[in-house]
């Protein structure tokens, strides 16, 4: 244990934090689907992969070196991979066991965002304005193209039929099931950085360079201004039942609520005052209504959203928190920094309060979606717009 | 400048001025260092390093108001993933291409946070080929643009003119831009010293020259409508009325205004007041203190269609004095 894994040690006592260095930028971590082995893609072209649940230290866990720097990460379809892209234009999958195999390259290109689906077992990776889709069994299905700029984002829809992609001026969702679609388009102005899905495939939200977001309510084809923050928005994450939204990009954490009538006419909710720097990284927890979040410092706090109560479960190091990822079970949180530290975070028991029904209903679903209590309720003009203070105390429109 | 922070050099200028010789020359020399080299096209001529970038140029137009605030996309995705790149380089060069207009690249480094906080711009370097300026600057207005924006000009090409051809050229760059550092070249050959590592955009050197000397009144002689004002006054500036008025004057001119950059001495203020702009995008930081002896505040402006008189008397209208 080294001295820096001691100040770390048993922050609270719903916590206990251990931290590792490693001398490379932590850029993406991710547990696969089953939980058994966690990844962690490094600015030094290592991909290091623990298993035992994400319990093995990192000292023994596989290291492997890749001819290129990963760029980005994901579960794969199964249960125990994960797919990695790489800047030598690889689409890789590491096995929980540490093996390596590639299932497509694509020389001189950056594998900038990757993705799969457990449900049609299909894979997506974007590279520049192309998005390449491969089955379960690695073949290349087909090429995605005609976007108008960069691919910056990509969601499957919770069935996973339909890809929305985001980029300059809006979001194109594809059709997956259609081998010559044409898409969808969902249009803003401006450049969208990324995009999520809600898990009850409601709605579809946008991050933007400028300060907000922009969301879509696929179900009623309207659309709202999520705006307010300080800086610009660097990530979404869903509560599992698409109760909430918890957002980075402001001083504290961000969490929209999309119960009831969606987050129209509402504030945020926010928890994390007390900490200087910016929230760099947001994971909502797989089942309950709280959030991790990661601040420009290297703090680490989980907070419970409704009540606003959080704990810290990292003291702030090794320069901002680049990612962070939670074990499909709840009970381990992954955070690494841009210094190269990497905190296994160990939760024992619950960090928000009482269970609630929906929280019950998606657990007794075992996953996917449930439907929320009420239908949204939504007046009938265009863009709206909520806001989000970013002094903390939100205000709506 | 923070030493923390990766420096950028920008190469603009006109096809065949000469930007890959010049690429070429500074990834060849041996000065020691490394650089992620982001280039728009690949040429015909290879590019010597290891780490070479393909940008796809995609400019976007943001949408905070101001009316001219664009940014190039592709260099905010290229240069935050080449930074999480372990041990990597010394500095970025970014070449772009001939026709590109330096303003979307410049106002990146203003504009998007964690660019801002991880590299500074060192400077916009402009090549310009001696035998074909004259002509270029009639077909459009990407090369006086390129010019207006340089911090240093790598006049090139000069064994192909005339001494008298030369001298032409050179005082129509200097009537568009007087404040660039001008370097006469052969096929690009100029010392690094000269191009890296000029901290440009962190203005202590380029405002030393006296204003005097370059306002030229003969300004009015040319028939062209891109040019410079610079501005100095002697009395401390009352830092609301400065403010209120560059607010003003970028919202309303700051389409035409390509460049601003200001030492100022603020009443009441011991450290020097830097700031400089890139049409409605503007970047300020504290400097180092005053000696007393010298203070006094300057001002320079390129852009297109400027009113001298207006500005100085506006600016000076911005004194504890007025």
């Amino acid at each position: 244990m080294t001295m820096h894994d001691r100040a770390a040690r048993i922050l609270s006592p719903d916590v206990e934090t251990a931290v590792e260095q490693r001398n490379a930028f932590v850029i993406g971590q991710a547990f696969n689907r089953s939980g058994s082995a966690v990844a962690i893609i490094l600015g030094d072209g290592s991909v290091v992969v623990a298993g035992d649940r994400g319990l093995q230290p990192l000292a023994e866990a596989q290291t492997i070196p890749l001819d290129g720097l990963p760029l980005s990460l994901a579960p794969d379809v199964d249960g125990e991979g994960l797919v990695v892209g790489t800047d030598a234009g690889a689409v890789l999958v590491v096995s929980a066991d540490g093996n390596v195999s590639e299932i497509h390259r694509f020389p001189g290109r950056w594998i900038q965002i990757v993705a799969s689906h457990a449900g049609t077992h299909l894979r997506v990776a974007a590279s520049g304005r192309e998005i390449e889709v491969f089955d379960g069994a690695g073949c290349h299905q087909r090429t995605v193209s005609g976007h108008p700029s960069s691919v910056s984002g990509m969601a499957f829809s919770p069935d996973g039929t339909r890809l929305a992609v985001s980029h300059y001026n809006g979001v194109s969702i594809w059709d997956l099931t259609d081998p010559s679609p044409s898409p969808t388009q969902l249009q803003w102005k401006g450049s969208q950085t990324g995009v999520s899905w809600s898990p009850d495939g409601r709605y579809l939200v946008t991050s933007t360079q400028e300060n907000e977001l922009h969301c879509w309510n696929l179900d009623q084809n309207r659309d709202m201004r999520m705006s307010g923050y300080p800086s610009k928005v660097r990530a979404m994450s869903w509560c599992p039942n698409a109760s909430y939204l918890a957002v980075a990009g402001a001083d504290v954490v961000t969490s929209w609520s999309f119960e009831g009538g969606g987050p129209e006419g509402k504030p945020p909710l926010e928890f994390g005052y007390v900490f200087e720097g910016t929230v760099t990284c947001v994971a909502a927890h797989p089942f309950e209504k709280s959030v991790a979040g990661g601040y420009s410092d290297g703090t680490v706090l989980i907070g419970d959203i409704a009540s606003g109560d959080a704990i810290i479960a990292k003291a702030p190091s090794g320069g901002a928190v680049t990612a962070i990822a939670w074990s499909p079970d709840g009970s381990i949180l992954f955070a690494g920094t841009e210094q190269g530290e990497i905190a296994r975070i160990r939760v024992v028991g619950r960090v928000s309060g009482r269970r609630d029904a929906a929280e019950q209903a998606f657990i007794n679903a075992g996953a996917g979606t449930t439907a929320p209590e009420t239908a949204p309720l939504i007046s009938d003009c265009g863009s709206t717009e909520c806001t989000a203070d970013e002094a903390g105390s939100g205000t709506a429109s | 400048m923070d030493d923390t922070k990766v420096p950028v050099t920008v190469l603009t200028g006109y096809l065949g001025a000469g930007k890959t010789t010049l690429l070429n020359r500074i990834l060849t020399e041996q000065h020691g260092k490394t650089y992620a080299v982001i280039v728009n096209e690949f040429g015909e001529q290879g590019i010597d390093n290891d780490l070479v970038v393909d940008a796809d140029e995609e400019v976007f137009e943001m949408n905070n108001g101001c009316i001219c605030c664009t940014v190039r996309g592709d260099l905010i995705n290229i240069i935050t993933t080449l930074l999480k790149r372990k041990g990597s380089f010394d500095g970025i060069l970014i070449e772009t291409t001939g026709l590109a207009d330096p303003a979307p690249v410049v106002q990146t480094f203003f504009v998007d946070e964690d660019v801002k906080r991880k590299v500074s711009l060192d400077s916009v370097v402009t090549l310009v080929d001696a035998l074909h300026f004259l002509d270029r600057i009639e077909d459009g207005h990407e090369a006086v643009e390129q010019v207006a924006f340089a911090d240093i000009i790598l006049l090139n090409k000069i064994d192909l003119v005339s001494t008298y051809d030369l001298e032409r050229v050179e005082a129509r760059i200097r009537s568009i831009n007087p404040h660039a550092t001008i370097h006469k070249t052969e096929r690009a050959a100029v010392e690094l010293d000269g191009v890296l590592g000029q901290g440009a955009f962190d203005l202590s050197r380029i405002l030393d020259i006296e204003p005097e000397l370059l306002t030229g009144e003969d300004d009015h002689e040319h028939d062209q409508t891109i040019t410079s004002v610079s501005l100095k006054v002697d009395h401390p500036l009352d830092s609301r009325k400065f403010s209120a008025w560059i607010r003003e004057l970028i919202r309303t001119r700051g389409t035409d205004i390509f460049r601003s950059k200001g030492i100022l001495s603020l009443a009441g203020q011991e450290r020097r007041y830097v700031f400089q702009g890139v049409h409605m995008v503007m970047d300020s930081t504290w400097g180092e203190a005053w000696t007393t002896s010298e203070r006094d505040s300057r001002l320079v402006f390129i852009g297109r269609n400027l009113e001298g008189d207006t500005l100085r008397t506006g600016f000076e209208a911005c004194t504890i004095a007025a």
